[in-house]
């Protein structure tokens, strides 16, 4: 069918998790099929090689070189939509940790010697170009992305709500990990979405999905510098995947 | 007249990442093929100094979202073996049917999405699924399960989050496991169809003398842990691994290049498992194996998709197994740490997997050096495109020398993001 939706998936630098993530969802993808036709999935399929103006661009992954710089450019020039998706694209995620690093030093201690690398300090979509729409997460969660295909399709601007980790974690009824477990948990300033599913399984949340909408992470340091842990390691912990986010950072 | 030409495969499609491949060609004889890796390169070891011990496995899973899991094993054995910390016979049987349902994953996602679409003539498995849907119907419920029992064991199948320093912090119901159980019973069938479907495509031939390189053990099908062995008599202690694996930078690509000290490339991955560790597998996978015609030593790099098909078989088997004979004590991990260096070698979907750490007094990371799969192979791709470009380019025009060198570079299944922390084809000739 001709009318479909053009759908791109891009990647820049990232690990193709989110990219799973949509691959896994299987029966669903095949249900999306019917309604969109993906003109550049890389990872899927050895069709189009130029860029083509597409209705929906997916993004993958934080812009480190200056090579993804232009190629971010040219994908936003060439769709109507343009959507952040994982904790990589939205804030630089786990990549920009590298930036506390001189270039310089990263490229001795990996490389040993100094090489024609591009590399740049790494950052989210929005650092160079307008992003209509962010998916968040490390990795993303497919019934976010199935949300936001429906809301797309159906032309409506897809809205995620922004309570925090705490929220789901509390409808489950966990254990708290951060004042029974004494475990330094993010959960009380991260964005809900996730089911708070890392501390469901025991392990604390790490704000792979940024800040929720009434985040407090000044109240969460003095909370966990009364645990016991140190400015260096609370520092640390905020900066895993929010290296780039103020509210976390400034803390 | 200079006859010199360039064929160039500028952005090699379903693999995971990015990488091109340029063969320089002057009358007919490949003068030189690089393997150019431009998956951007990403630091993790070196942004992962100053991180807590017990948060390695957390961020190295990030490195790849095909295969997190094998990262994740391998980081926690090699922090565990650097900080002194043993685990229980249970915590590595988890750990082991969590590592298989990981490589039944990218197996089945590689043999059916990425590689099928060749051996049938389309662009992928979309496309494919129109004219085959019991095909990839079948791939998307084995691939499901797959990721079902990831993260039944794992937490969660991209990034698993159980899985910790010790032992696991959350454990499956008795009723989930047999469940996965039953489907795994079933599942038999697909995977069995699998192996005679992937027998049945007209492989391209790549043979030339070369070194398959995979882990070991006496007594089961080594992914866990084990020795390094060869195909040429190498057998290497785990420790020892940096004294006979070589890692070499060259300036056209982002991914180190591996050999083994005073030899030449070789290759790991499910070929090399299977040719080396054949009297290991079961009996259900020796028995679709032969039936499929498959012989040891199989030196054909193409069959490599074909081996993988034999691996989920076997690792079918071996899961319902183990879920036979556990009984799941939910003990959360306690140890004592001290500071100290160590090493693991695994076996990831792809190939040999190396991490190495270096934990201080305060239990940070001091050193940290990882050697992916598809860096072990990257140098020997492109000696195989060295082979094979001459042979196919005498017998047919450019556009299928571009293709079989793809199909080449994809039976490697290479893991491009893995790699950097690869693949656009060039071909350079003359006319």
């Amino acid at each position: 069918m001709d009318n479909k939706v053009k759908v791109g998936i891009f990647k820049l630098t990232s690990c193709a998790g989110c990219q799973m993530v949509i691959v896994h969802l299987e029966d669903s993808l095949l249900e999306i099929n019917k309604y969109v036709s993906f003109e550049y999935f890389k990872m899927a399929t050895s069709k189009n090689e130029e860029m083509q103006p597409v209705d929906i661009a997916l993004v993958e992954g934080a812009v480190t070189t200056s090579e993804e710089v232009e190629e971010l450019k040219e994908i936003r020039k060439n769709s109507k939509v343009l959507v952040a998706i994982g904790s990589c694209a939205t804030t630089g995620g786990i990549p920009a940790m590298k930036n506390d690093t001189s270039q310089v030093e990263l490229e001795k201690y990996v490389y040993k010697n100094l090489i024609p690398l591009t590399s740049v300090k790494a950052y989210g979509l929005n650092e160079y170009v307008p992003v209509d729409a962010y998916l968040y997460g490390c990795p993303i969660e497919g019934d976010e992305f199935l949300q936001l295909m429906a809301n797309l399709l159906a032309g409506i601007s897809p809205r995620f709500p922004a309570p925090s980790v705490c929220k789901e974690c509390k409808i489950r009824g966990n254990y708290c990990l951060l004042v029974q477990g004494k475990k330094a948990c993010l959960g009380p300033i991260t964005r809900a979405g996730c089911n708070a599913l890392c501390p469901s399984n025991g392990y604390p949340c790490t704000g792979c999905r940024g800040p929720s909408l009434d985040s407090n992470p000044r109240s969460l340091r003095e909370i966990l510098l009364d645990k016991g842990y140190s400015q260096e390691e609370i520092k640390k912990l905020f900066k895993l995947f929010n290296s780039q986010v103020s509210e976390f950072v400034e803390v | 007249m200079n006859n010199k030409r360039e064929i160039n495969i500028r952005y090699i499609s379903r693999v995971e990442g990015q990488g091109s491949v340029l063969i320089n060609v002057r009358d007919n004889t490949v003068e030189s093929v690089l393997l150019n890796i431009f998956e951007p390169p990403r630091f993790f070891e070196r942004f992962l100094i100053g991180r807590r011990f017990d948060e390695v496995h957390y961020v190295t899973s990030r490195i790849c979202g095909i295969c997190p899991i094998a990262h994740v094993v391998a980081a926690l054995r090699a922090v565990e073996n650097a900080i002194g910390v043993e685990v229980d016979e249970q915590t590595k049987t988890l750990r082991k049917l969590l590592a298989m349902s990981g490589i039944i994953q990218s197996h089945v996602l590689h043999v059916f999405f990425l590689a099928a679409p060749d051996y049938l003539g389309y662009p992928d498995a979309i496309a494919m699924a129109n004219d085959y849907p019991e095909v990839v119907k079948k791939a998307f419920k084995l691939k499901k399960l797959a990721n079902e029992i990831s993260a039944t064991i794992g937490g969660r199948a991209v990034h698993p989050v159980s899985a910790s320093i010790g032992g696991f912090l959350s454990f499956p119901t008795e009723e989930k496991l047999m469940k996965l159980k039953n489907e795994l019973i079933e599942a038999r069938k697909d995977a069995e169809e699998t192996v005679k479907l992937v027998a049945r495509f007209s492989f391209p031939e790549l043979i030339r003398k070369q070194e398959f390189v995979a882990l070991s053990k006496p007594n089961e099908y080594a992914i866990y842990d084990g020795n390094l062995v060869s195909s040429e008599g190498l057998k290497v202690q785990e420790k020892d691994y940096r004294q006979y694996v070589e890692e070499h930078y060259f300036s056209h690509s982002n991914a180190k290049f591996s050999n083994l000290r005073n030899r030449s490339s070789f290759m790991v991955g499910p070929l090399a498992r299977v040719n080396l560790n054949y009297n290991l597998l079961n009996d259900e996978a020796k028995r679709v194996a032969e039936e499929a015609g498959f012989r040891v030593p199989e030196n054909n790099v193409f069959k490599a998709t074909l081996a993988r098909t034999i691996e989920v078989v076997h690792f079918i088997e071996e899961s319902i197994k183990i879920i036979s004979e556990i009984k799941i004590k939910e003990v959360k991990p306690t140890y004592s740490w001290k500071p100290g260096s160590g090493i693991a070698l695994t076996e990831a979907p792809r190939g040999l997997l190396y991490h190495s750490y270096k934990i201080g007094k305060s239990g940070s990371v001091e050193e940290a050096d990882i050697v992916t799969p598809t860096a072990h192979n990257a140098y020997n791709i492109e000696n195989d495109i060295k082979t094979i470009v001459p042979k196919t380019l005498i017998l047919k025009n450019e556009g299928e020398t571009k293709k079989v060198c793809e199909m080449l570079v994809r039976a490697y299944d290479p893991c491009i993001s893995c790699s950097v922390h690869f693949l656009n084809l060039n071909v350079e000739k003359d006319s």
